[in-house]
């Protein structure tokens, strides 16, 4: 069989996603492009004799360096040279997508363009000539809805034939001022003679425009420094000539050429007296309605969530109650059917109990992202989440944070800025999940009585602060200075795709599923070993394992006033936190509530509170914090200043609250 | 021309009607909270008295403009109208869960349930309202005009 | 018809985008070049967000948003009255 590689690159909002699942099917291979929180996707199809391997890049304007995935999307077209270039075209928007077009085609890559929305085109009067328009781009064009999947496989065949050769064009050279066009001439002769493997053409432009990413490039080759400093003085000669930036000369050109290829290929027969997005755009984005209304929104999702998975996920505790009793009834060794009861069955059940709930999330997310509300979330909420060094679009995974810090580490990629993105995802586990209610509330009623509703609300007004708090020295700090554009499209509203929604929830929650799914299960059977060995000792006695290592860790935690068996509970909390009860009872006994009551003064409950709330994210959280910055560095750090945090708000409040009780 | 003052007249009634509806609705949502009545078909329920306020004062909202004649302030009747259609669908949903718990499952902590115990009154309207989101969507589809090619 | 910033634009007016400040980061200034916001190229403001910042406005038939520090960069020339 035959193999291909092919990149499908757009505009953001043009129905990628909808088209590159139309491509592959639900099975995709979802991970990060290297040393960055970007997604890279993966997919693959068997067509004919061919097995064709889709990458998706990200949504990209053009092929500059004004963002990382910019960079990324450019950066892997040229250097790793896929077969052929799938472009998808917006068909309702072809003025400014046509930019990223002309782009590609300069680079002197195999272009393929898929016309995609042809519904949306026609629903809005305008009418294209496709051959035509192929002819003036001369690439070839293939008419899609993939929404409605009409078009797919005769793009699969027009991307055999370019990767075969059997279609053959000429694209339009865009022809620049002839100043420019003389610049180009001699700055690609000259790197002609030290790169073979790039479109020198190209290259030159791109250093015409001064594009950093390209310098760079060039300048690491030998002899690439003086190329450099010719287009330097190039870059001068023209702003003296022309008056204007290179950049700008050469990107009117290509808007010149766009807007007269569409005069001879466009015609719209009707404009609409009435555009349904700006409407709604109208009370959604309300100066007074707008905050109500995405609340109101918002609590809808929480509902689903709950309330309307509620029996699935009573189901199966049922089930699994059940499938105890059972094995409970067998005659074999204890040790046995204590793993299989207390280990295995108790593990998948805890892993179990989140499905429901999580698909229901991620199902209310991407009908929400699907339909074009997410990107009105970030317009009106920008001007806030900036004052903390956040995006517009920190919103959603600050607030998913407060259900499961995973959706909301996971949902921070719709963020296009790296530099935001990464730091909505490093503030989230300081956002108290709905793991840590259990926690906080065991703890606020042993101690607060009447008050416990306010200690608990403290905990979460805490989190909250500390997560703005965190962003703002880490933008200070670490991430100092770079904005990246927040420039972004609202795009118009429309009905969402089963299909696509539908992968969507499939893609995340198995993605979930599977980080968590094997920590919390492996986590839970782990925790049973502990508790119920050596083999024979009093299940979580003081002869277990578990014992030995709390006596370990136990002196660190004493100055805050916790004993060996808080230290074990905590340091099981950090692999799942609703553990931390489980354990203690386990540990303590029937009476463990009781034992706590007497062993901690309100000041030092109040403490561990804190503690629990800041200390580490959970084990899943940490692997979905890996994998979606991909890197250690950043995972470490996360549970580093959270760790140090937390013994020094602990050691605070203990020494505050102490002083007004 | 399908969008005419006429047709926007009618609809800043039924916007009327429906927006005080929801506005009253959400309110004794709100008061249920604190006396102990539960009255027919409204819930004890403090963050849906607010959501149901919230749709209510959007239809209101666009009353004004609906009678002077402005063609843009439909978004109002049409968000009001979906987000109703959303409540009533969420609303209508946890009815089902509601009942899956008690008849299929069995859970003790619904034993005294019966159907009517989560029926809310925004199920009812809503239903309605659907009725209304649609057929001002489809008015708005409608209405093109042709603009000459030269 | 006076030159201003494509942030002081009102609700509903529209201009003519005739460059940028000579301190636009050049990140920005790609960004904005290859979304279509070029020179000639005509604008209409829209609205403003809830607390006023970022600004939608409508180009080249599609909406996009910019914070107001970034419109800020861009300057217009008016073109007639409100729509």
């Amino acid at each position: 069989m035959k193999e291909i590689v092919v990149a499908v690159i757009g505009n953001p909002n043009v129905g990628k996603s909808t088209l590159f699942n139309e491509l592959t099917g639900a099975k995709q291979y979802i991970g990060n492009w290297p040393g960055v929180t970007v997604e890279k996707k993966e997919g693959e199809k068997i067509f004919g004799d061919y097995k064709i391997r889709f990458v998706d890049l990200p949504g990209t304007y053009g092929l500059g360096a004004s963002s990382i995935d910019e960079r990324i999307a450019r950066d892997y077209i040229v250097f790793e040279k896929p077969d052929v270039i799938v472009n998808i075209v917006d068909a309702s928007n072809l003025d400014r997508n046509l930019y990223l077009t002309l782009e590609l085609i300069e680079t002197g890559a195999r272009v393929v363009i898929a016309l995609n929305m042809m519904d949306i085109a026609e629903s809005k009067g305008i009418n294209i000539d496709v051959d035509a328009l192929s002819k003036e781009l001369g690439v070839p064009i293939v008419p899609t809805i993939a929404t409605k999947g009409v078009g797919i496989d005769e793009l699969c065949s027009v991307i055999i034939k370019v990767a075969e050769g059997k279609i053959r064009y000429r694209p339009p050279k865009v022809k620049y001022p002839d100043t420019i066009e003389k610049a180009i001439m001699e700055i690609s002769g000259l790197l002609s003679r030290i790169t073979k493997d790039i479109n020198t053409r190209w290259l030159a432009i791109k250093l015409l425009m001064q594009d950093k990413g390209i310098v760079e490039y060039i300048e690491g080759i030998e002899g690439g420094e003086e190329i450099v400093s010719v287009a330097r003085s190039y870059v001068e000669k023209i702003r003296s000539e022309l008056g204007e930036d290179p950049l700008f000369v050469i990107a009117e050109a290509r808007y010149g050429v766009i807007s007269e290829m569409m005069q001879r290929v466009v015609s719209r027969a009707y404009v609409e007296a009435v555009d349904i997005s700006d409407l709604l755009d109208r009370v959604l984005t309300h100066k007074i309605l707008g905050l109500p209304i995405f609340f109101a929104i918002l609590w809808s999702v929480f509902l689903f969530t709950f309330n309307v998975a509620a029996p699935i996920v009573d189901g199966i505790d049922l089930l699994f109650g059940w499938m105890g009793e059972i094995i409970g009834s067998w005659d074999i060794n204890p040790l046995l059917k204590s793993f299989l009861v207390d280990g295995v069955i108790s593990g998948f059940g805890s892993v179990l109990v989140f499905v429901p709930n999580i698909f229901f999330l991620f199902l209310a997310m991407a009908i929400l992202e699907d339909v074009g509300y997410m990107s009105r979330v970030a317009f009106n909420l920008d001007r806030i989440m900036r004052k903390f060094g956040l995006h517009g679009k920190s919103v959603i995974p600050m607030v998913l944070g407060f259900g499961c810090n995973i959706p909301g580490i996971m949902s921070a990629r719709t963020i296009e800025s790296e530099e935001d993105r990464l730091t909505t995802i490093l503030v989230n586990p300081l956002i108290p999940c709905s793991a840590r209610l259990p926690v906080l509330i065991m703890i606020a009623s042993i101690f607060f009585g009447r008050y416990a509703p306010l200690a608990v609300f403290s905990m979460y007004v805490l989190g909250i602060f500390l997560a703005l708090f965190m962003a703002i020295l880490i933008r200070k700090i670490i991430l100092r200075g770079v904005v990246s554009p927040f420039v972004m499209e609202l795009p118009p509203y429309r009905l969402p795709s089963t299909k696509t929604v539908t992968i969507h929830m499939w893609n995340r929650g198995s993605k979930f599923l599977k980080k968590a799914g094997y920590i919390i299960f492996s986590a839970t059977v782990i925790i049973w070993a502990l508790a119920a060995l050596p083999p024979g000792v009093e299940f979580g006695g003081p002869e277990s394992y578990a014992s030995i290592l709390g006596r370990l860790i136990e002196p660190i935690l004493r100055p805050l006033g916790y004993n060996w068996q808080i230290a074990v509970a905590l340091f099981f909390g950090f692999i799942a936190k609703e553990v931390f009860i489980d354990v203690l009872g386990m540990l303590m006994g029937e009476d463990h509530e009781a034992q706590l009551g007497a062993m901690l003064s309100p000041a030092q409950a109040y403490g561990l509170m804190v503690f629990v709330v800041v200390y580490v994210p959970c084990l899943a959280s940490l692997a979905t914090i890996k994998s979606e910055t991909g890197s250690w560095k950043w995972t470490i750090f996360v549970c580093l200043y959270e760790l140090i945090l937390a013994f020094i708000l602990a050691f605070a409040f203990t020494g505050l609250v102490g002083l007004i009780i | 021309m399908n969008v005419d003052a006429g047709y926007l007249k009618k609809i800043a009634v039924v916007s009327i009607v429906l927006g005080s509806t929801y506005l009253a609705i959400g309110i004794m949502e709100i008061a249920s909270m604190f006396t102990q009545y539960g009255i027919f078909l409204i819930s004890a329920d403090i963050i849906g008295g607010f959501v149901s306020i919230t749709i209510g004062l959007t239809y209101l909202f666009g009353i004004r403009g609906l009678l002077r004649g402005n063609k843009r302030d439909l978004g109002f009747p049409l968000a009001a109208s979906i987000l109703a259609a959303l409540y009533f669908s969420i609303y209508s949903l946890i009815l089902l869960a509601d009942a899956a718990e008690c008849y299929i499952l069995k859970n003790e902590d619904y034993s005294g349930w019966t159907p009517m115990h989560s029926l809310r009154i925004e199920i009812l309207i809503g239903a309605i309202a659907i009725i209304i989101a649609v057929e001002i969507w489809r008015r708005i589809k409608k209405d093109m005009f042709f603009k000459k090619i030269s | 018809m006076p030159v201003l910033r494509l942030d002081e634009l009102s609700d509903g007016e529209s201009a003519e985008i005739i460059g940028y400040d000579d301190e636009t980061p050049p990140n920005l200034k790609i960004r904005f070049v290859s979304m279509g916001l070029t020179r000639g190229v005509v604008v209409e403001m829209i609205r403003r967000s809830i607390l006023g910042d970022p600004i939608e406005f409508k180009v080249r038939g599609y909406f996009v948003s910019l914070r107001k520090s970034e419109a800020h960069y861009i300057k217009v020339r008016k073109l007639g009255g409100e729509k």
